[in-house]
C-alpha cells in the first residue's frame, strides 16, 4: 500500500528529475522560443512542477549569491584541492586537476547569468539577446536603446511612469509626458529620477554605473542592514559608479557609455583588458586578453556587430597578434601580425 | 562499545525538552567528547563538535529510546561532525592556499571570506557523491559560465554528455536542497 505522503514524495521527485532536465537546456544556451515556451508550460502545469524548479533556482543561486566574480574564479580550484585530499591515495583524473589549474591562471571574461536572471530576463517586457541592440520608443515618446543581453520591465499607469532595468545596460532620453507623472528607473540597487535628460545605467562587475549627456539624474540608493540610503544628483557631463551600500566618485562622463547605441564601442585611452571586456558584452563564447598585453592603451571607435573587422583593428593599432584557438575562442597576444615576423 | 546502563539512568530521552537534554548531555557528553578526540586527535575541536551535537539536538528535537540507542545516534552524528570538520578545514586550507597563489586578487575582509568558505562547503558537500566529471561539469558551468562545448572538450566526453552530467549534478543538489536526501 502506498501512503499518501509517499506518493507526494514520489511525485516530487520526479518534477525535481524533470527540473534537472529543463535546466541542462536552460545551461546550455541555444533554447528556442518553442522550447522556452514548453519548458513555461511545464513549470505552470502545476503547484509540483513549480515547486521543482524553485528547488533547482535556490541550488543555483548558492553559486552566485555569496560569490564574487574573483571568488568563483577560484571556487573549482579550491573544491578540486579539497575532493582530492579527502579521496587521498585514490587516482585523481587527469581532467579536474588540470581543469581547475587552468581556471585560476587564465583570466576569463565569460559572461555568467545565473538562472534566476536567464528567466527574467526572458520573462521581461523587452529583452535582447547576445550581441544585440534594440531601440525602442515608449507611449510618452521616451526612447530606450537596450544594449546587448540586456532586460527591461515597463510598467506606466495613472501616477507614474516606472521603469525596472533587470539586467544589462540602457541608454534613455526621456519624453515630454503631457500629464507629467514622475518618470524612475529601478535598478538592482537603486531608483533613479531622471529630469528631462539622457543618461545610461549598466551594470558593471560589482555595483552600477551611471553617466548622464544632459539634464540630470539623481541616484537614491537601495541602502542595506548596515548602511542607510543615500542621495546624489548628477548633472550633464558627469558619471558615477554606484552600489546599494555607496555612492562612489564623480568623475566625466565616458563618451562610450552612449555610443554603443550607435552600435560602436568607442575607446577613449582604454585598457586592452577593459575593452575585450566590453566586447565580450556582445558577443559570445571567449575572449581572452595574454596578461603581458592587457595595459596596452586602445583610442578609437570599433563596430561592436563585426567582430573579424573590430580584432583586424586592433591587430593594425597594436603589438598583437589575435589568435582563433577555437571557434568560440579567441585569444590577444603579445607579437606582430601578419606584416612583419618576429 | 557502550556500558550497560545503571538502573537509575532513564530509558529514554527527548532532546527537546531542557531537562532530557540536561540528562542526555549529563550521561553522554564526556563519552562522546572522548570519541570525537580520539577521531580527531584534537581536544580542543572535540570539545567544540561536543557542543555543537548537543545544540542540533536541541534545534532539531530527536526521541532516543534508550541508552544504547542514544550512543548509536550520537556516534553516527560523530561521524558526519568529523567529516564537515575534516571538510572544512581541508576547504580553508584550499582558499588560503589560492589566495596565495593569486598576489594580484585584492584579499577579501574576513567576514566575506568566512561567508565564501561556508558556501563552499555547502557546494562541496553536495557534490560530494558525484563522480569528478560530473561534479567538474557542473562547476565549470556554474562557476565560470563555461559553454558546453567548451566543458567537453575539456573533459574529452560529448556536449550530450555534458548535458546528461548536468541535469545528473543538478538533481543530486536539489533532492539535497528539497531535503530529500541528507548530504555526504
Amino acid at each position: 500500500m502506498v501512503s499518501a505522503a509517499s506518493a507526494d514524495e514520489a511525485a516530487k521527485r520526479r518534477a525535481l528529475a524533470e527540473a534537472a532536465e529543463w535546466f541542462a537546456e536552460w545551461q546550455a544556451g541555444e533554447m528556442s522560443a518553442t522550447e522556452r515556451q514548453r519548458w513555461q508550460a511545464w513549470r505552470d502545469a502545476n503547484d509540483t512542477h513549480r515547486w521543482a524548479w524553485q528547488q533547482v533556482e535556490g541550488v543555483s543561486r548558492r553559486f552566485t549569491d555569496n560569490l564574487g566574480k574573483d571568488e568563483r574564479q577560484t571556487a573549482d580550484s579550491v573544491i578540486g584541492i579539497a575532493r582530492q585530499r579527502r579521496q587521498g591515495r585514490r587516482h585523481l583524473l587527469g581532467g579536474l586537476a588540470s581543469l581547475a589549474l587552468v581556471s585560476v591562471l587564465t583570466a576569463a571574461l565569460w559572461q555568467t547569468t545565473p538562472l534566476t536572471r536567464l528567466v527574467q530576463q526572458w520573462g521581461a517586457d523587452y529583452h535582447t539577446a547576445t550581441g544585440e541592440i534594440t531601440h525602442i520608443v515608449l507611449e510618452d515618446g521616451t526612447q530606450v536603446w537596450l544594449s546587448s543581453a540586456s532586460a527591461l520591465n515597463v510598467d506606466y499607469d495613472q501616477e507614474q511612469r516606472r521603469l525596472a532595468l533587470v539586467t544589462g545596460e540602457i541608454l534613455i532620453e526621456t519624453g515630454k509626458d503631457a500629464a507629467e507623472r514622475p518618470f524612475y528607473l529601478d535598478t538592482r540597487s537603486a531608483r533613479l529620477t531622471p529630469l528631462g535628460t539622457r543618461f545610461s545605467v549598466g551594470e558593471q562587475s560589482s555595483g552600477e554605473l551611471l553617466a548622464v549627456f544632459d539634464g540630470a539624474v539623481a541616484i537614491q540608493t537601495l541602502g542595506d542592514a548596515q548602511h542607510a540610503s543615500q542621495r546624489q544628483v548628477v548633472t550633464a557631463g558627469q558619471q558615477a559608479r554606484y552600489a546599494a551600500d555607496r555612492i562612489g566618485e564623480l568623475t566625466p562622463a565616458e563618451g562610450r557609455r552612449e555610443a554603443w547605441a550607435n552600435g560602436i564601442l568607442l575607446a577613449e585611452s582604454m585598457s586592452l583588458k577593459a575593452f575585450a571586456a566590453a566586447l565580450s558584452r556582445h558577443h559570445r563564447g571567449r575572449l581572452e586578453v595574454d596578461p603581458a598585453v592587457a595595459d596596452l592603451t586602445l583610442f578609437g571607435a570599433f563596430p561592436l556587430d563585426d567582430l573579424e573587422r573590430t580584432l583586424n583593428m586592433v591587430e593594425t593599432t597594436l603589438p598583437v597578434k589575435v589568435r582563433q584557438v577555437m571557434p568560440w575562442w579567441i585569444k590577444i597576444e603579445a607579437g606582430k601580425a601578419s606584416s612583419s615576423e618576429e | 562499545m557502550a556500558a550497560a546502563p545503571r538502573s537509575a539512568e532513564p530509558a529514554a530521552y527527548h532532546t527537546g525538552c531542557r531537562d532530557s537534554l540536561g540528562e542526555l548531555y549529563h550521561h553522554h557528553q564526556p563519552w562522546l567528547q572522548q570519541l570525537l578526540s580520539h577521531r580527531l586527535g584534537c581536544s580542543e575541536s572535540a570539545a567544540d563538535l561536543a557542543q555543537d551535537a548537543f545544540v542540533r539536538l536541541l534545534k532539531t528535537p530527536r526521541h532516543l529510546d534508550s541508552f544504547e540507542g542514544a550512543r548509536a545516534y550520537l556516534s553516527r552524528m560523530a561521524k558526519g561532525l568529523c567529516v564537515d570538520h575534516w571538510r572544512r578545514q581541508d576547504i580553508e586550507r584550499a582558499w588560503q592556499q589560492a589566495l596565495a597563489a593569486s598576489a594580484e586578487v585584492h584579499l577579501p575582509s574576513a567576514e566575506q571570506q568566512q561567508i565564501v568558505i561556508e558556501t563552499l562547503c555547502e557546494i562541496d558537500r553536495m557534490l560530494a557523491r558525484l563522480p569528478e566529471k560530473v561534479a567538474s561539469a557542473f562547476l565549470a558551468s556554474q562557476l565560470h559560465g563555461k559553454p558546453y562545448r567548451q566543458i567537453a572538450e575539456e573533459l574529452g566526453v560529448s556536449e550530450r554528455m555534458v548535458k546528461k552530467y548536468m541535469a545528473q549534478a543538478m538533481l543530486q543538489c536539489a533532492l539535497i536542497e528539497a531535503g530529500f536526501e541528507a548530504s555526504l
